[in-house]
């Protein structure tokens, strides 16, 4: 492990070393777009480079991208500055998540090392939220709307693809909001005034 | 003599692609913003095929010539014209010799000496779209190198070609100041021997010669910085453009360049150009004038235009 790597890694995403850890996905995914398919962009240097060439950028691309998620999975640069050791467990982690849960969003969290603090600050979702959505709390959770969005920032800082997690949440709370309304709610206005 | 006068003018050169894609509409906008912004602003048009920038101002050619300037007849200051502008002045016509052929070496040398001396913060030189090696010679001089693009296949088509020539002149130009004038054109006579089919190669070649050749090349890619502008924007969706050919540069080519910003399309633009209004100031409030404001501010700084990723998610 040694700081040209990820200094390397960071050029070919295209970003500089001061990147936050949600752009990296979107910087990846964006890359990843532009090198597997034909835009006006491209389409005017499609001669330019070899099947091989072409395959071999989006291979670093790869590449690059995984060796960055495990280096912010380790805390990335913070704290004492020494570079972080080789980890591939967030990989194994998000590949065993077969649907979002609040549970499973704060595995990742905490994977990633990261507190309800710094995503509150990144994304400015009350921090009561942040942690109501870890808990599934949905009686404590504001219209769907909102927390949809809540969701797609919280989701969008874990480097997860905010839509599915957005889906998967979403479900769960629509099945809750469903199984409630036989129900009289009692907290229904709190959450318009608090 | 004033602080400003001791120190040297920063040159910005905008040059290359395609005509009407609104490279004069931009440099002279941007030079606008810095005059507003308390600069000294000397704005040179050095279009070749159609010298048209101080229509931008709705001023008339001055009717003085370069010859006169290079006869001694006259100093570089007699071809300046007041654009109506606090702090902004234009130096046009005849001198699209800065990108003809026809003028000496010697006169060039000259007039660029003579250009660098203006009193000035800032000195703005349109070349227009021409890929002759003096225009490029002109352009590689600027301490910013600018070009402009559209979102249409073919005016990115254009800018990719025009690259392409630029960096394959710096690196001439970069070697021969290290006494290997021939070197680059030799290989890629040769290409085929060499098994060389585009820059990319060409440069991964020249980075296993032996010294100083890989020092010089990296040296070169290193400070080559060329600043992309994206005009005529109608969707959000086509902002991504920038950046798509930003990474391009970087991932085909091998060479780095910064995207600046986008402006989008406005129809009041043509509308002030036939009035002979200066744009800015017809529309100081408009988003055109504020995207304009935010590229001469990214230029100025020598930084990326970062909302690019973001605006397209
Ligand atoms: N952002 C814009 N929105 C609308 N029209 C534009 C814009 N930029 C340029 N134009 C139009 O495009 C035409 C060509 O622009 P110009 O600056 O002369 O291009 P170039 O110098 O590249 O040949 C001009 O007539 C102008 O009206
Ligand atoms: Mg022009």
């Amino acid at each position: 492990m040694n700081r040209d790597r990820y200094l390397r890694d960071f050029e070919i995403l295209e970003f500089t070393p001061d990147a936050k850890l949600k752009d990296v996905r979107k910087a990846y995914l964006f890359l990843q777009d532009l090198y597997s398919s034909e835009s006006i962009a491209s389409l005017p240097v499609t001669d330019e480079l070899s099947y091989r060439d072409k395959q071999s950028i989006l291979d670093d691309i790869e590449a690059a991208y995984q060796h960055l998620l495990d280096f912010f999975a380790a805390g990335g640069t913070k704290g004492t500055g020494q570079l972080p050791p080789d980890r591939t467990d967030l990989r194994e982690l998000v590949e065993s998540i077969s649907a979002y849960d609040g549970p499973s969003l704060r595995k990742v969290r905490e994977c990633l090392g990261i507190s309800i603090e710094d995503i509150a600050q990144e994304t400015r979702v009350p921090r009561h939220h942040l942690r109501h959505i870890e808990a599934e709390n949905f009686d404590e959770l504001p219209p769907p709307v909102y927390t949809r969005g809540f969701v797609v920032n919280f989701a969008e800082v874990l480097l997860l693809d905010p839509q599915v997690v957005a889906k998967d949440f979403m479900s769960r709370y629509n099945d809750w909001r469903k199984a409630g309304t036989d129900k009289p709610r009692l907290r229904t206005k709190r959450s318009f005034r608090s | 003599m004033t602080r400003r006068n001791q120190r040297h003018a920063e040159i910005w050169a905008i040059g290359g692609g395609k005509g009407g894609i609104g490279k004069s509409f931009l440099i002279s906008n941007v030079a606008n913003y810095l005059a507003l912004h308390d600069k000294k602003v000397v704005l040179i048009d050095a279009d070749l095929g159609g010298a048209n920038l101080h229509t931008f101002f709705g001023v008339n050619k001055p009717r003085t010539t370069l010859t006169e300037f290079f006869d001694e007849k006259i100093p570089i200051e007699a071809l300046i014209i007041d654009s109506g502008i606090q702090n902004l002045e234009l130096l046009v016509g005849a001198v699209g010799s800065l990108a003809m052929d026809s003028i000496k070496y010697t006169q060039k040398q000259k007039l660029l000496r003579h250009i660098r001396k203006l009193r000035a913060d800032y000195i703005l030189i349109d070349l227009g779209a021409g890929t002759h090696f003096n225009a490029i010679d002109t352009f590689l001089l600027a301490n910013k190198m600018i070009v402009c693009v559209v979102p249409e296949i073919i005016a990115i088509e254009n800018l990719y070609y025009y690259l392409k020539n630029v960096f394959y002149r710096k690196l001439i130009t970069e070697l021969a100041s290290h006494g290997l004038r021939g070197l680059v054109p030799d290989i890629w006579k040769h290409r085929r021997t060499h098994r060389i089919q585009n820059l990319r190669q060409l440069i991964q070649h020249l980075g296993r010669l032996q010294d100083p050749v890989p020092d010089v090349v990296a040296s070169a890619l290193k400070n080559f910085a060329v600043y992309i502008v994206l005009n005529k924007v109608r969707r959000r969706p086509e902002i991504a453009v920038g950046s798509s050919v930003k990474s391009i540069c970087a991932k085909y080519f091998g060479f780095h360049a910064c995207y600046a910003g986008y402006i989008e399309h406005d129809d009041f633009v043509p509308i002030c150009i036939n009035k002979r209004q200066p744009y800015m100031q017809a529309y100081p409030a408009s988003r055109c004038t504020q995207e304009i404001g935010e590229v001469a501010e990214n230029l100025i700084h020598g930084r990326p235009f970062v909302r690019a990723l973001h605006e397209v998610s």
